[in-house]
C-alpha cells in the first residue's frame, strides 16, 4: 500500500471518505428508488458509522496493554457464544467495558461480533450487530461507575442492554422481511421477538452477576501484580 | 473462485456490497433471478458445503411463506383463509424477496470463504489499525486459548478434580477451567503487551505492511466493475428499473434505457464468472499444448 506521508492529509482521507461515501449512498439510494429502500440504506449508514467510529478511535492513543486486555476479552466472549441461546458475549462486552474503559468496550464489542460472525455467518446484519455491541460496551464503560458500585445498577443494564439489543436488530429484521420501516410491523415484530428479548436480558442478568465478581477479583490481581 | 482468490480485497468487497445492493434497491424480479442464479454458481464453483445450502434453503422457504400471511396488501386475492386473502401480489413478493435473501446468503458465505483473516487485516488496516491489531491478536488466541484449556483440564483431572457425568459437576468442572483460563489470559496478555511495548509498539511512526498489491488486473477489475456499476445507476434516474409489487404487479417499461441498466447489471454479476471461466479455458488449452 501506498503510505501518504502527510498527516493531515491522511486523517483527512480517513475521516472524509467514510463521510462522502455515507453521502453518496443515501443519495443514490433515494433518488432509484424513491426512498423506499431502508435496508440497504440502513446497513450502508451503519457500516460507514462504524469505520467513522473505529478511524476516530485510531487516533487516541490507548496503549498497548489495553489493547492487548481487549483481544483476551475479545477472545473470551467469541469462545462463550458457542453456548447456544445463552450467550454470555453481551457479559463479557460489558465487563470489557466496564474495566478496561468505554472505547475499548466499543472496540471488543464490534471486533467479537465480526469474529464470532466468522463462524455464525456474516451478512447484511454484520454492520448493524456491531454497531449494536459496540454501543453496548461503550455505555458499559461510561456508566463503569455505578455498574461496579452496585449489583441493581448491573442487573438493570443486563436487562437494558437486552432490550435494546433485541429491539435495535428488529429494525433490520423489519427492513428485511416487509421492504419498508413501519412502525406497526416494526411492534408486530418486537412483540414477536420478546421470548428472545426475555432470554437475552435474564442470560445478561445471570452471566453478569455470576461473572462480574471474578473478573474484578482478577483484573485487580493483576493491576497489583503489573502495576496498571 | 481461484480468481477472485487472487484480487485486491478491496475489488473483491466492492464487487459484492455493490451487486447485493443494487438487487436489494431494485428489488426487481429480473435482478433477483440474475443474482440468484450468479450466486448458486459461485457457491458450487467455491465447493460450498452441502449443511449451508440446506439452511438458507430453510431460510428461503421460511421467508417465502410468511409474507403473504403477514401482508394484507394487493389486489389480487388468490384464497382465503378465513377472512383474510392470500393475494398474488403477496405471493409474488415473498417469492421475490425470499429469493434475494438466499442469494445474498450464498455470496456472503462465498464471500467468507473468500476473506481469510489475513486479507480482513489488511481491509481494517487502513481504518483502524488497533481494530486490525485486536482481530489479528484474536485469531492467535483462539487456538492458544484452546490448548491452554485442554492443558487446564487434564492438569484438574490429574490433581483428582475429574468433572463427573451429571449436568451440575460438568457445569462446575467448565467454571473452573474457564476461570483459570482466564486468569492466565489476562496475565499472558499483559506480558505480551508489555513485550510489544520494549519491541517499539506505539512508540514511533506506524508503517504499514501488507501483503496485497494493486495489480494491472485488479485495476482492470475495477474500472469495469465501475462503468458497469455506472450503466445500472445512471439510467435508473430516468426511468423506472424497480418493480412495483403493491397495490398491483407492474414491471417497469422496457425501454432502451432500462435494457442499458439490466445489461449492465448482469454484466457486473457475471464478471469474476467470466474471468474464472476464460481462466479455465486458457488453463486447459496450454495443458494440451504440453
Amino acid at each position: 500500500m501506498t503510505v501518504i506521508e502527510n498527516k493531515n492529509a491522511r486523517a483527512a482521507i480517513r475521516i472524509g471518505v467514510p463521510i462522502i461515501l455515507t453521502a453518496t449512498a443515501v443519495m443514490c439510494a433515494l433518488f432509484a428508488t424513491d426512498g423506499r429502500k431502508y435496508a440497504v440504506i440502513t446497513v450502508i449508514v451503519t457500516l460507514l458509522s462504524l469505520l467513522l467510529f473505529l478511524s476516530g478511535f485510531d487516533k487516541k492513543r490507548i496503549g498497548s496493554r489495553r489493547l492487548v486486555l481487549g483481544a483476551v476479552f475479545v477472545t473470551l466472549a467469541v469462545a462463550g457464544r458457542f453456548i447456544p441461546q445463552l450467550k454470555p458475549l453481551t457479559a463479557v462486552v460489558i465487563i470489557s467495558g466496564m474495566f478496561t474503559g468505554a472505547e475499548t468496550g466499543f472496540l471488543v464489542g464490534a471486533v467479537s461480533v465480526l469474529i464470532s460472525n466468522i463462524f455464525f455467518g456474516n451478512g447484511p446484519w454484520t454492520p448493524l450487530q456491531m454497531a449494536a455491541m459496540g454501543l453496548i460496551g461503550f455505555f458499559g464503560g461510561v456508566f463503569s461507575k455505578g455498574l461496579k458500585k452496585s449489583k441493581v445498577i448491573l442487573a438493570l443494564y443486563g436487562v437494558a442492554c437486552g432490550i435494546f439489543y433485541s429491539m435495535f436488530m428488529d429494525i433490520w429484521t423489519t427492513c428485511s422481511a416487509t421492504g419498508s420501516l413501519q412502525l406497526s410491523a416494526y411492534i408486530d415484530s418486537v412483540i414477536a421477538a420478546i421470548p428472545f428479548t426475555v432470554i437475552y436480558s435474564v442470560s445478561n442478568v445471570i452471566y453478569l452477576l455470576l461473572l462480574t465478581p471474578p473478573f474484578k477479583r482478577k483484573l485487580d490481581r493483576i493491576a497489583e501484580k503489573y502495576g496498571l | 473462485m481461484i480468481w477472485l482468490q487472487k484480487c485486491n480485497p478491496f475489488t473483491v468487497l466492492l464487487y459484492f456490497v455493490s451487486v447485493t445492493a443494487l438487487a436489494a434497491v431494485y428489488n426487481n424480479p429480473y435482478h433477483t433471478a440474475v443474482t440468484l442464479a450468479a450466486a448458486i454458481v459461485f457457491f458450487i464453483l467455491m465447493r460450498g458445503k452441502g449443511k449451508a445450502a440446506l439452511w438458507f434453503f430453510t431460510v428461503f422457504i421460511l421467508t417465502f411463506i410468511v409474507n403473504p400471511i403477514i401482508s394484507k396488501k394487493g389486489v389480487t386475492p388468490l384464497l382465503f383463509i378465513g377472512d383474510d386473502p392470500i393475494t398474488l401480489e403477496a405471493v409474488i413478493y415473498g417469492l421475490n424477496s425470499a429469493s434475494l435473501i438466499a442469494a445474498v446468503m450464498f455470496l456472503f458465505y462465498c464471500f467468507t470463504e473468500l476473506t481469510d483473516s489475513e486479507k480482513l487485516l489488511y481491509m481494517l488496516s487502513p481504518f483502524s489499525a488497533s481494530a486490525a491489531l485486536t482481530v489479528s491478536a484474536v485469531l492467535r488466541f483462539v487456538p492458544l486459548y484452546a490448548k491452554q484449556a485442554e492443558l487446564i483440564s487434564n492438569q484438574q483431572k490429574a490433581i483428582g478434580n475429574q468433572g463427573g457425568k451429571s449436568i451440575p459437576e460438568r457445569l462446575k468442572f467448565g467454571g473452573r477451567v474457564f476461570s483459570a483460563l482466564s486468569t492466565w489470559a489476562l496475565e499472558n496478555g499483559i506480558v505480551a503487551a508489555d513485550s510489544m511495548a520494549c519491541r517499539g509498539y506505539g512508540t514511533g511512526r506506524r508503517s504499514f505492511y501488507s501483503a496485497y498489491g494493486f495489480k494491472k488486473s485488479d485495476g482492470v477489475f475495477l474500472v469495469c466493475q465501475l462503468i458497469f456499476i455506472a450503466g445500472a445507476v445512471i439510467p435508473s434516474i430516468f426511468t423506472r428499473c424497480s418493480y412495483q409489487y403493491y397495490p398491483s404487479l407492474d414491471f417497469p417499461d422496457v425501454n432502451a434505457l432500462f435494457i442499458i441498466s439490466a445489461l449492465s447489471y448482469a454484466l457486473l454479476v457475471f464478471l469474476p464468472l467470466i474471468s474464472e471461466i476464460t481462466d479455465r479455458i486458457k488453463w486447459k488449452y496450454l495443458l494440451q499444448k504440453i
